[in-house]
């Protein structure tokens, strides 16, 4: 099946218009799988930090929602080990009007507001509703250790 | 090279209308007024260095924020009228940072510069010089006083150099004449010109400054001097009262320096600056013609916009005649937003470009236009070529509009910098601050200088009457898009909830039973049927992009039927088979 319009126009603008502290660059022998870059927002334990991710638009895409995963390390209650992330505009609250910048932009706000009460990482919410300072120092850590600019 | 060199070769050689270069700053001008100020200065020996000195201890401690604030974040701090002075007073020295801009320089300490005056068309400029109060007089009046500012000046001042009288004596006072103040509490002075040849302390500044050196001990002569003149005030008259302010030596100074005593601050000497006043009138003059500028520009541009709209709209209607020209419209305009000439309207950076990005770029979309041959002579209606001729010539304009802003206000804060770098007083913030408080804070301000000022310019809001008004005579597929597939959103689906999307991309919605409007997430989509389509919308669309519509029927018809095929248990490569 040939690419639809929609997503060349989406490439292009994330081109052209990147919005402040997201990269998205397809594959250049997949045009549907991105390498993704987010900042870590500032004012949150994840501030200066860089996060490599991994992007996917299946066939089914805008009717079906992109697979997103993070690459880089990252001590979050909503993002686990292999990097998998529970939001839920990525699975059944996915709407065809979203778009690949719009759900990167969703993934920038969920590392400034981390929602331990729907967690993923279930060591990591504990810790984060226990001692949120504590958990936060460690998110900064982390994010220091792992996330560092290349 | 010097900016007024610079600025006078760029008015020359640009190719501004007359009655722009008319207007501009007169650079030049300015700069001899400023002469003028720093002789009248020097006149009374208040020499750059020494008048620094001065300044500068009085405007201490001006914490981060607290700085007689230039950002329009404090405008409507501003009291319009001066009968709020008095409960100012003391509000404005709080040092919560809310402070009024205007008043907070104004300290009872050393020396302070003021412009003031009901407006910014009529004001005076003065320099307030506080001289130490501790004659028997005032000393027990200081002492009944908060006692607020005291950081600011030297610790033997601690006592009386205190507080600010507007806001803390009755209320009455300053607006009663000098009569009903009684003499020992505030007695006005009057001196005869020769106490000045005599006693004057800024004659002794001027002696001191040469003979001591430091400022330090020309301002103990000074107090000295003062504490002297303060004995002899007891016994001279009262003379009438102007502004608050009591004119103490009616005959002017040689050199045309008013010197005063100001009644509500016994112990003060305010010097007039007839020069600087002069000056910052004519910067006031000269604000107020470029404002004059603008609005006559503005009106014009406006109209020329509204004619262009007409004459485009009636030209290129999307029958067979006009069907041509509007293609190429929507094209040049489809560029001309793309290219972003004069404004940037992406994430990463929005806002105005400056003066040569928007040369660059509007060379470029020139250029552009006349690769895709697009530039007009592929028009067939007369109008439709004039008109482009037009559009060129008002994005021209507007690129003009930019360099003559640019450099006017770099004119303006160039001449302000020196004022302040020759003189030491602070006019550009003072003057700011009166104009602030004398413009009222709506799109009236001052188009032209406006980065100096405000955050609105006249490029801005010309750009925006072009792209408000002339963009939709022409529809742009943008505006029709289905918010899923972004093509043409044909046929047009309107959902109960009024949001609009193509049959195709609802069609599939619905076999994979999703329900909620993509946009709002209202239950509407597996309900829509036959009844929903936007018929009105529909013929529109065929009308004003018929290549368009015709296109996405085509390619919504082949996927549907390779959905079916593929429903079916086929698909391509079983057909070939």
């Amino acid at each position: 099946m040939s690419l639809p319009k929609r997503i060349l126009k989406e490439t292009e603008r994330l081109r052209n218009d990147p919005a402040p502290g997201i990269t998205a660059v397809p594959h250049e022998d997949n045009v549907r799988y991105f390498d993704v870059t987010v900042e870590g927002p500032d004012g949150s334990p994840f501030a200066g930090g860089n996060f490599h991710l991994e992007l996917f638009l299946p066939e089914e895409y805008p009717m079906a929602p992109p697979k997103v995963r993070f690459l880089t390390k990252i001590y979050h209650p909503n993002i686990d080990k292999l990097g998998r992330i529970c939001l839920d505009i990525l699975k059944d609250k996915w709407s065809p009007a979203l778009q690949i910048r719009t759900v990167l932009l969703s993934v920038q706000a969920l590392l400034s507001s981390p929602n331990p009460d729907d967690p993923l990482a279930t060591d990591v919410a504990k810790h984060y509703k226990e001692d949120l300072k504590g958990a936060q120092g460690i998110s900064k850590e982390w994010t220091e250790k792992y996330a560092g600019k290349d | 090279m010097k900016y007024g060199k610079q600025y006078e070769r760029i008015l020359r050689e640009s190719s501004f209308p007359p009655e722009w270069t008319a207007s501009a700053i007169e650079y030049g001008q300015l700069k001899k007024l400023i002469k003028n100020v720093v002789d009248e200065l020097q006149s009374v020996g208040l020499s750059p260095e020494v008048l620094h000195e001065l300044l500068e201890r009085s405007d201490k401690p001006p914490p981060a924020g607290l700085e007689r604030s230039t950002s329009p974040a404090h405008i409507e701090e501003i009291p319009d009228s001066p009968t709020s002075e008095n409960d100012k007073g003391l509000e404005g020295f709080s040092l919560n940072g809310n402070a009024h801009p205007k008043y907070k320089g104004r300290r009872r300490s050393m020396a302070s510069y003021e412009i003031d005056g009901p407006n910014s068309e009529n004001f005076t400029s003065r320099l307030r010089l506080q001289l130490r109060r501790l004659s028997s007089g005032t000393r027990a009046r200081s002492e009944q006083r908060p006692s607020i500012q005291s950081v600011a000046s030297p610790p033997a001042d601690a006592t009386a150099d205190t507080t600010d009288t507007e806001g803390t004596t009755d209320g009455g006072e300053a607006s009663v004449p000098v009569a009903s103040t009684s003499a020992d509490e505030a007695p006005p002075l009057v001196s005869s010109s020769s106490k000045y040849e005599s006693e004057n302390p800024l004659w002794a500044l001027q002696r001191g400054s040469g003979d001591l050196g430091t400022v330090e001990t020309t301002l103990e002569k000074i107090r000295d001097m003062e504490s002297a003149l303060d004995d002899e005030d007891e016994e001279d008259d009262y003379v009438p009262q102007l502004n608050g302010v009591v004119v103490a030596d009616p005959s002017k100074h040689p050199h045309g320096v008013h010197i005063i005593r100001d009644a509500q601050h016994p112990g003060d000497v305010v010097i007039e600056l007839p020069s600087d006043a002069m000056f910052f009138q004519m910067f006031s003059q000269a604000l107020r013609s470029l404002e004059h500028l603008a609005e006559v520009l503005k009106d014009q541009f406006t109209q020329d916009v509204i004619e262009l709209s007409q004459t485009i709209s009636d030209a290129c209607r999307p029958t067979r005649k006009g069907q041509h020209d509007l293609a190429i419209w929507r094209e040049i305009f489809s560029l001309w937003v793309e290219a972003q000439i004069f404004e940037s309207g992406t994430e990463r950076f929005r806002g105005e470009r400056d003066v040569e990005e928007a040369e660059v770029r509007l060379k470029a979309f020139a250029a552009e236009l006349v690769k895709r041959r697009l530039d007009g002579r592929r028009m067939k209606s007369k109008q439709c070529k004039k008109a482009f001729d037009r559009f060129m010539q008002l994005n021209v304009m507007l690129l003009d509009l930019k360099k003559f802003q640019k450099a006017n206000a770099e004119a303006a804060r160039k001449i302000l910098k020196k004022h302040d770098k020759r003189t030491a007083l602070q006019g550009t913030s003072e003057y700011a601050a009166l104009v602030r408080a004398s413009v009222p804070q709506n799109d009236s301000s001052p188009l032209l200088i406006a980065p100096w000022l405000t955050k609105t310019t006249l490029p801005h809001v010309l750009l925006a009457a072009l792209t408000e008004k002339l963009l939709p005579v022409i529809p742009q597929i943008d505006d029709y898009a289905c918010a899923i597939c972004t093509s043409i959103a044909f046929k047009p689906i309107r959902l109960d909830c009024g949001h609009l999307f193509c049959v195709r991309c609802l069609v599939k919605m619905q076999k994979r039973g999703q329900d909620d409007c993509p946009l709002c997430r209202a239950p509407v989509v597996l309900k829509a049927n036959r009844d929903n389509v936007d018929w009105a919308l529909l013929r529109f669309m065929q009308e004003w992009f018929p290549e368009e519509a015709k296109a996405k029927d085509a390619a919504n018809q082949k996927e549907s039927g390779e959905e079916q095929l593929e429903a079916m248990g086929l698909n391509g490569k079983c057909l070939i088979m």
